[in-house]
């Protein structure tokens, strides 16, 4: 139940009667089927007139929108003389956000001769207050109108001053029922009734415009894209959340129940995946009232992780307002992933690194060792044994070194040029079988020692516009691929064309890649089956998906683990723009 | 395979250029060199050996296609015949020294190979 109402009597006044009690918890469980202030209202108003119309007793149901209600349930209740029906604009008691307080006082009017005792039960409704106020007099509780009218009048010259009380008539053998208005015109007297009431109003004016100040902050808080939370000390109830608070994460955060009772699909972890225990959990630690600054915590949910650092405060109640721990997220998840992205980045250039070096050092290797050996024979005396013969194989040897030598660093200042988005091709008119045929036998001497058997499915000359130099590369790495990853098996390059397209496609039935890492291929520091034990630097596919697109071309692969690949390359015979490769 | 392996040098290397270079370069200063590609064509010519002929040295590369300088290293520990050979890392990769640790290695010879110092090596460990 949204509303309580606490019957009890303070400031040693009457407590409230039996039938009296039962109608206000009949009242407010309807309150809570209901959906705002008005429908509230006539809920309230229909039962309380039900009972009073059973009854001796006499009810008034009004609030500031009084006015509303009369037009609303004159008909209903037969009020048909709207000049007993005074205009009004506010009440006297009702807007107020006191809640839970029957609040009763006296009207202790000496210059009747009697006094009147009313009580105003305040119900906090859904969005609003509801006030009822009965007044009888000591004398006669059950006072009859014609009796009353003149207490009335008199209490309403006493508070014209500051109240103004509204009379209606129900029917001559009933009391009647009114409600007070506050007035601008003020008796100051200490004391008195009308100060009191007004006294009242003041507050219910203060606390309006807290409520005004409270409006405006939660405006601002919702433009702020920061997820602001006010948490009840303790309990951890969130009282409020901003906009991008409440649409946190998956769902709605939830409210009105302890954070310590959140139950969710979720999981809340440190930084280091450890589960964390209640205690740890940022914002029941908040709601025990520690200052947070900057707690890191993780939260897992079924869509995606969110992490986040918050920072918490305990505010002291100041000026009506209780006190409340204010709590920030701060949402770093996309620094978090920036920042492991970076990491993934520095951890693979700094593996291509050592990866490039061995990659460098290996062709090093047989030239130094054929240069060490010659000087070794010279410093020997032995001469002799450096035949033209051998001198021819050496250089030859050294040649082969240097020029693989070079094509390596080639590839790392291309990955370099088309990072940087200074890659470019020059297209002129040549024949692609005719390249194809060119890097084949580039190839030969390097497919015999991996024993691999190369054939070439081309029927006639392919022209088109291409950069010859590029497309030779892009062909020679994946060749280069094909012959390391399918020692002692066959390779065969086929080309063909399609009206304006040209297909190149070279199938191996080497080891294969699996699924999982087709896409990942073509990409930089990526190697073919991630394998560590075959040299290689991952650029080489990089490189050659690079000049393929720069010809606006396409290049994909089949493959199957254990049964080889098929690297395709579709080129237009005429690209019409060459962009340059960002 | 019944090859018969000499007091030479065994060579277990991927790369036909170090291979063939190391075979030419030992030739002229006086060894007599047996290569293998990889870890596991050199496990079954050391297995089909007999232990007269088995060599006097191994050099073996790390990075390798089927069977590579780890696993060769842990099948020879295996093996009480294969396990005595003096044994060393053939590479260009890094952090050798805890490598040759880790794989109870005898020594390193790192590329590019400086021969005179492989041949002080040789001489050492092969009379």
């Amino acid at each position: 139940m949204n509303s309580k109402i606490d019957f009890s009597p303070i400031d040693g006044g009457q407590p409230i009667l039996k039938w009296q009690f039962d109608l206000f918890v009949q009242a407010s469980q309807k309150i809570v089927a209901s959906t705002g202030f008005e429908s509230v209202l006539r809920v309230l108003a229909e039962t309380a007139l039900e009972v009073m119309r059973g009854t001796e007793a006499n009810w008034g149901v009004f609030d500031h929108r009084c006015e509303n209600f009369m037009e609303f349930y004159k008909p209903k209740l037969g009020w048909q003389k709207s000049s007993q029906i005074f205009p009004l604009k506010t009440s006297m008691i009702a807007p107020n956000n006191i809640p839970n307080i029957v609040r009763i006082f006296e009207f202790d009017s000496n210059s009747l001769g009697r006094s009147i005792f009313g009580f105003i039960p305040l119900i906090n409704g859904r969005t609003e207050p509801v006030a009822f106020l009965q007044v009888y007099s000591n004398e006669n509780l059950d006072l009859p109108l014609k009796q009353t009218l003149p207490v009335l009048q008199g209490l309403s010259d006493l508070g014209s001053k500051a109240i103004q009380p509204y009379i209606f008539e129900m029917d001559s053998n009933h009391s009647p029922c009114f409600c007070f208005q506050g007035s601008n015109q003020r008796d100051d007297s200490v004391g008195s009734n009308a100060n009191q009431l007004r006294l009242l109003a003041d507050r219910v004016q203060a606390r309006k415009v807290i409520e005004s100040q409270q409006k405006w902050l939660e405006t601002i808080l919702d433009t702020l894209k920061v997820p602001v939370f006010f948490l009840e000390p303790g309990t951890g109830h969130i009282l409020f959340s901003n906009r991008v608070a409440t649409k946190l994460g998956p769902g709605v955060v939830p409210r009105d129940i302890p954070n310590s009772k959140w139950s969710s699909d979720s999981r809340l972890t440190d930084e280091n995946d450890q589960t964390l225990t209640l205690d740890q959990i940022p914002s029941i630690r908040a709601a025990r009232g520690e200052n947070l600054n900057g707690v890191p915590f993780v939260w897992h949910t079924p869509a995606m992780r969110y992490s986040f650092l918050v920072d918490a405060e305990f505010l002291q109640g100041k000026h009506g307002h209780p006190s409340t721990i204010l709590m920030v997220y701060r949402d770093v998840t996309k620094l978090k992933e920036a920042e492991d992205k970076l990491h993934a980045a520095i951890i693979a250039h700094d593996e291509f690194l050592t990866i490039a070096s061995h990659q460098l050092k290996t062709p090093l290797t047989p030239i130094k060792l054929q240069t060490d050996n010659l000087k070794l024979l010279i410093r020997a005396g032995k001469s002799d044994k450096i035949t033209p013969e051998k001198i021819s194989k050496v250089v030859d040897l050294c040649n082969d070194r240097i020029i693989h030598l070079t094509s390596i660093i080639e590839d790392i200042l291309d990955v370099s040029r088309i990072t940087r988005g200074h890659f470019r091709v020059n297209l002129g008119s040549c024949d692609l079988a005719e390249i194809i045929h060119g890097v084949v036998d580039g190839r030969r001497e390097s497919a015999s020692r991996a024993n691999c058997k190369m054939t070439l499915d081309i029927s006639s000359p392919v022209v088109g516009n291409f950069d010859r130099q590029r497309i030779e590369q892009a062909l020679g790495n994946i060749m280069t691929n094909a012959i390391k990853y399918s020692p002692g098996n066959n390779i065969k390059v086929t080309l063909t064309r399609n009206h304006e397209i040209a297909t190149i496609s070279v199938e191996d039935n080497g080891v294969g890649i699996p699924k999982e890492d087709l896409f990942r291929i073509f990409y930089r520091f990526e190697r073919v089956n991630g394998d560590q034990r075959i040299a290689g630097l991952g650029l080489g596919l990089f490189v050659a998906r690079s000049i393929v697109e720069a010809h606006r071309g396409k290049i994909w692969v089949h493959s199957e683990l254990k049964r080889g690949s098929t690297f395709f390359i579709e080129l237009p015979l005429l690209p019409k723009l060459v962009r340059r490769i960002q | 395979m019944n090859m018969k392996l000499a007091k030479n040098i065994f060579v277990i290397e991927d790369d036909s250029y170090t291979q063939t270079s190391l075979t030419e370069v030992l030739a002229d200063q006086g060894y007599l060199v047996v290569g293998a590609k990889d870890g596991e064509e050199a496990l079954a010519l050391l297995t089909d050996t007999d232990d007269e002929s088995l060599p006097g040295v191994i050099l073996l590369d790390l990075m390798m296609p089927v069977m590579d300088g780890y696993a060769f290293r842990s099948a020879q520990l295996d093996d009480r015949r294969l396990a005595k050979i003096p044994t060393f890392l053939l590479s260009a990769a890094d952090g050798l020294v805890e490598k040759c640790s880790e794989l109870k290695m005898d020594g390193i010879v790192k590329k590019p190979v400086d021969l005179e110092y492989l041949l002080n090596l040789i001489l050492k460990y092969c009379t």
